[in-house]
């Protein structure tokens, strides 16, 4: 089953748009990735329903994090 | 005990600080941002609470910015070689602790830098002598802001004034000054703010922090693991991650984060003001001794004050008082510049510095017993 992913760099940026996502009443569950996913290695990512892509980058886009949602 | 000995260390801490760690070692302390289970990712986000609420405390608005270190000593000198560029110009005060002093002498000694030392004292005097001595490659002001063996009081919104207009960085040294002192860092030209958790913030040894007003991200200091990029053989370029190598202190840092939430509680305003009525006290009581004789500034902010025996070195009298078990400070206390400016003589000085838990009793105790020291 198909499953969405905000992936990051670090830790910090990931509970900072897990505490983001979540006061947008949008799910999250915050996770390790597998760290082929990304180009450096070992990352966190906040898993959100696939429903909830365009709203969480409309959340997202205006803040200085540096993510992608990936499709896994 | 009577405990005069809060510039060293802060004692006793709030009772919710204990509590805080032992829940900490007990419920929530994986190795944070390591792992994908509750203990990892729970010690994470308690680490990012204290950032939060250290930003907060401090006016500042950017929680990522702020990088945990293990003491304020640590802070400085990541602040200051994270900035410093071959030939650069430094200026230090007449107050700087040995944390600044002796990185900055180790610059200069090994060529990299040259630095001079500006004075202390009232604006106008401190921003005459900065730009007495302001060269065109001075890239670096430092200030400390509350002296650790008086209190005498760097004015760091002039000199932030004067650094900001002059693009020069301001480094605060607020070992002294955190918990006590309203930041507003948003609207300073401050470029980074060092402190330390164990003093005036009411947490535990083992924990220091840069406020990164500046966001610069330069070179690092230590190198290793943090839990992301792992095929990267750099460090992360960017805040807080690349001064972040190794597993953070989390019982510490969760302790300062409650620390924090105590202090906000009581307000920096109320423990200020407390601090410097107790400190008033203290100066006249030790006025009115016979041979004891104050030295430096007891009016200015701040609860540490120094002062000497005409009779004895002040060994001897930390010593009666350890001996009365009151707990004081003897010595130089790491600050040789400072007690150059203040004027002690060899053997320094012994100095009180008094904490939000000290009472008007205590002092009225320790000054019966100095009463006694002939």
């Amino acid at each position: 089953m198909k499953r969405c992913v905000v992936a990051v760099s670090s830790v910090t940026d990931a509970i900072r748009i897990e505490r983001l996502l979540d006061n947008n009443s949008i799910k999250t569950e915050l996770q390790k990735l597998d760290p082929s996913l990304t180009e450096k290695g070992c990352t966190y990512g906040i898993e959100i329903p696939c429903s909830r892509t365009t709203t969480t980058n409309k959340v997202l886009q205006h803040t200085d994090i540096n993510y992608k949602i990936l499709v896994i | 005990m009577i405990y005069f000995d809060n510039a060293a260390t802060s004692f006793p801490k709030p009772n919710t600080v204990y509590s805080e760690i032992r829940r900490c070692l007990s419920k929530y302390c994986g190795n944070p941002g390591r792992s994908d289970h509750k203990l990892s990712l729970d010690a994470a986000r308690k680490i990012y609470s204290c950032r939060e609420n250290i930003s907060s405390l401090y006016n500042f608005s950017n929680p990522d910015a702020i990088t945990f270190t293990y003491n304020a000593t640590y802070a400085l000198n990541l602040a200051i070689k994270a900035r410093v560029k071959k030939g650069d110009h430094i200026l230090i005060s007449d107050i700087e602790h040995n944390a600044v002093l002796r990185p900055i002498h180790k610059l200069a000694a090994d060529g990299f830098i040259t630095f001079d030392i500006y004075k202390s004292g009232s604006d106008k005097e401190v921003i005459s002598s900065i730009n007495r001595l302001k060269k065109v490659n001075t890239s670096m002001i430092i200030a400390n802001h509350y002296s650790n063996i008086t209190s005498i009081v760097l004015p760091i919104d002039a000199i932030a004034d004067y650094a900001h207009t002059h693009e020069i960085k301001l480094i605060c040294d607020a070992s002294q000054s955190s918990g006590v002192y309203p930041y507003q860092l948003d609207k300073s030209g401050i470029s980074a703010l060092c402190a330390p958790a164990h003093k005036g913030l009411y947490g535990i040894q083992g924990v220091g922090f840069i406020i990164n007003c500046d966001g610069v991200v330069g070179d690092t200091v230590i190198e290793g693991g943090g839990g992301n990029n792992s095929s990267d053989r750099t460090m992360p370029a960017f805040l807080p991650d690349i001064y972040e190598a190794g597993t953070a202190n989390t019982p510490g840092i969760a302790a300062l984060d409650t620390a924090v939430d105590f202090i906000k509680k009581i307000t920096v305003d109320e423990i200020s003001y407390r601090e410097n009525l107790l400190k008033k006290r203290f100066a006249e009581g030790l006025a009115s001794i016979k041979n004891i004789y104050i030295l430096g500034n007891p009016d200015g902010n701040g609860g540490t004050i120094s002062f000497c025996h005409k009779n004895h070195t002040p060994a001897d009298m930390g010593h009666y008082l350890s001996q009365n078990n009151i707990c004081v400070r003897s010595g130089y206390h790491c600050s040789p510049l400072a007690h150059k400016t203040i004027g002690s003589g060899e053997g320094g000085t012994v100095r009180a510095s008094f904490g939000y838990f000290n009472t008007d009793k205590e002092i009225d105790r320790v000054l019966s017993i100095l009463d006694n020291f002939t």
